[in-house]
């Protein structure tokens, strides 16, 4: 299913063209983080209720992966999807940083034929697009600022817990940075990446990596992520059966 | 639908997890409603069409395509979008999406061929499609804050408009009620036997 086609692919780099391109790819990253950052404002102001950030950066991913087809598309474009390519927003993967752990081992017992290297798939043979089959490679760092606001989260939800007088303005402030984050923050970090979610997913179960404890673990993680997705496709089917007068008091408020 | 809507009350305490998907579409729309389920969907069958079908480029870019188009198709009818300025950028988002697949099909094809110049054309050209779907959202959202602002502003005009009316109105009423009520107290005060004031 995934081979590499073309390993002897010839790539004509020429120096003016690529530095015009690496002009308009800074240009691009200027605009897509502008973008995306105006986008993050826009949805502090809303206090959440914005779907303005999770859209923007899923089309961004979205613009990212199309890299992943395999054709020569030339320096211009391989710049423009280097420069802009905001992958898990710089989160460090803390996982495969656990001494022990050996990350991203390829698969001895796969049934595909991969091109791959080290346990990475190429997906273009040209500019060596590539995927890890190991779930937390590809989505380690989101796994991992999911946590942290998780554990926050979890913090709020006990000093709300701890204040006793339920009329102060800190724990109002709390109470609503909770609310927020059960109606919006999980699923803007879940959607905006989604993209990356089910690529990690998909590669994780086609080549399913077991060997070793950190493999171990990004299957773990794998499953976990693939209850949440499937929980929220039956919630988005069933909220479609459901009537709108009802649904519409669930409102972001 | 009735027993449906019924059997869902237990689980809408969990619609709180997908609200923030629904927000943009209509609810009253059954299509509306599917919307929040296709794009979830329809992202994941383009990552399925992009891991899987690698080694087959043409299929890849059609599904594409057919994805895009089916999302446009969508769309299109009315009380989908709760502001049309969605409605557009979802259509222009599709739109040009569907232009970045035609080019690399293109390119695909000129791959083979020493046509290194077209090439390069169409790669700066998917560049520029590229950055024009980001800014096209940008364009549109300041438009929509504008438009919001500019609607504001005629409704709390017309609001002020119709309040001064109404006062204007009101003090009319009064002024031409005060001299009857006054001749009529008067008339009422001064009731001097044998003398009508009222008449």
């Amino acid at each position: 299913m995934i081979s590499p086609s073309n390993s002897t692919a010839s790539i004509i780099t020429d120096y003016t063209v690529a530095q015009v391109a690496a002009a308009v790819g800074t240009t691009s990253q200027i605009i897509f983080s502008t973008t995306a950052a105006s986008a993050l404002l826009v949805y502090l102001k809303a206090k959440g209720a914005s779907t303005q950030l999770m859209r923007m950066l899923q089309i961004m991913a979205r613009i990212n992966f199309m890299k992943l087809i395999n054709i020569n598309y030339l320096t211009p474009l391989a710049v423009f999807y280097d420069y802009t390519d905001l992958g898990q927003f710089g989160m460090p993967n803390i996982f495969n940083k656990i001494p022990s752990f050996n990350s991203s081992q390829a698969s001895a017992n796969s049934t595909f034929k991969t091109g791959s290297q080290g346990g990475r798939i190429i997906f273009n043979d040209y500019f060596r697009y590539s995927f890890s089959q190991v779930f937390l490679d590809n989505y380690g760092g989101i796994v991992f600022s999911g946590g942290i606001t998780l554990i926050l989260y979890l913090l709020v939800k006990v000093a709300c817990s701890c204040f006793k007088h339920k009329n102060s303005k800190i724990i109002k402030t709390l109470i609503a940075a909770g609310q927020s984050f059960e109606k919006s923050v999980l699923m803007t970090l879940l959607v905006s990446r989604y993209s990356y979610l089910c690529s990690a997913l998909i590669l994780n179960y086609a080549f399913i990596p077991t060997i070793g404890a950190y493999q171990q673990i990004s299957s773990g993680f794998a499953i976990l992520y693939t209850i949440i997705m499937i929980f929220i496709l039956i919630l988005a089917i069933c909220a479609s059966f459901y009537h709108g007068r009802n649904r519409g008091q669930t409102e972001i408020h | 639908m009735a027993e449906t809507e019924a059997k869902l009350k237990s689980i809408r305490p969990l619609f709180d997890v997908i609200v923030l998907l629904c927000r943009e579409y209509q609810s009253k729309r059954y299509l509306g409603r599917i919307m929040t389920f296709w794009t979830l969907l329809y992202n994941f069958i383009i990552m399925l069409g992009l891991v899987l079908l690698r080694k087959w480029v043409i299929a890849q870019l059609s599904v594409l395509i057919v994805l895009n188009m089916i999302t446009i198709v969508f769309s299109i009818p009315k009380n989908i979008f709760k502001a049309t300025a969605t409605k557009i950028t979802v259509i222009g988002t599709e739109i040009g999406f569907i232009v970045i697949s035609v080019l690399f099909l293109v390119m695909y094809f000129l791959d083979s061929s020493h046509m290194y110049h077209v090439r390069l054309g169409l790669s700066w050209t998917s560049v520029a499609v590229n950055t024009a779907i980001i800014i096209f959202h940008i364009i549109v959202k300041i438009a929509e804050f504008f438009r919001l602002r500019k609607e504001k502003k005629r409704k709390e005009r017309k609001n002020k408009l119709g309040l001064q009316k109404r006062t204007n109105a009101q003090g009319r009423i009064q002024i031409r009620r005060r001299p009857q009520l006054e001749i009529s107290q008067l008339g009422r005060i001064l009731t001097v036997p044998g003398i009508d004031f009222e008449a």
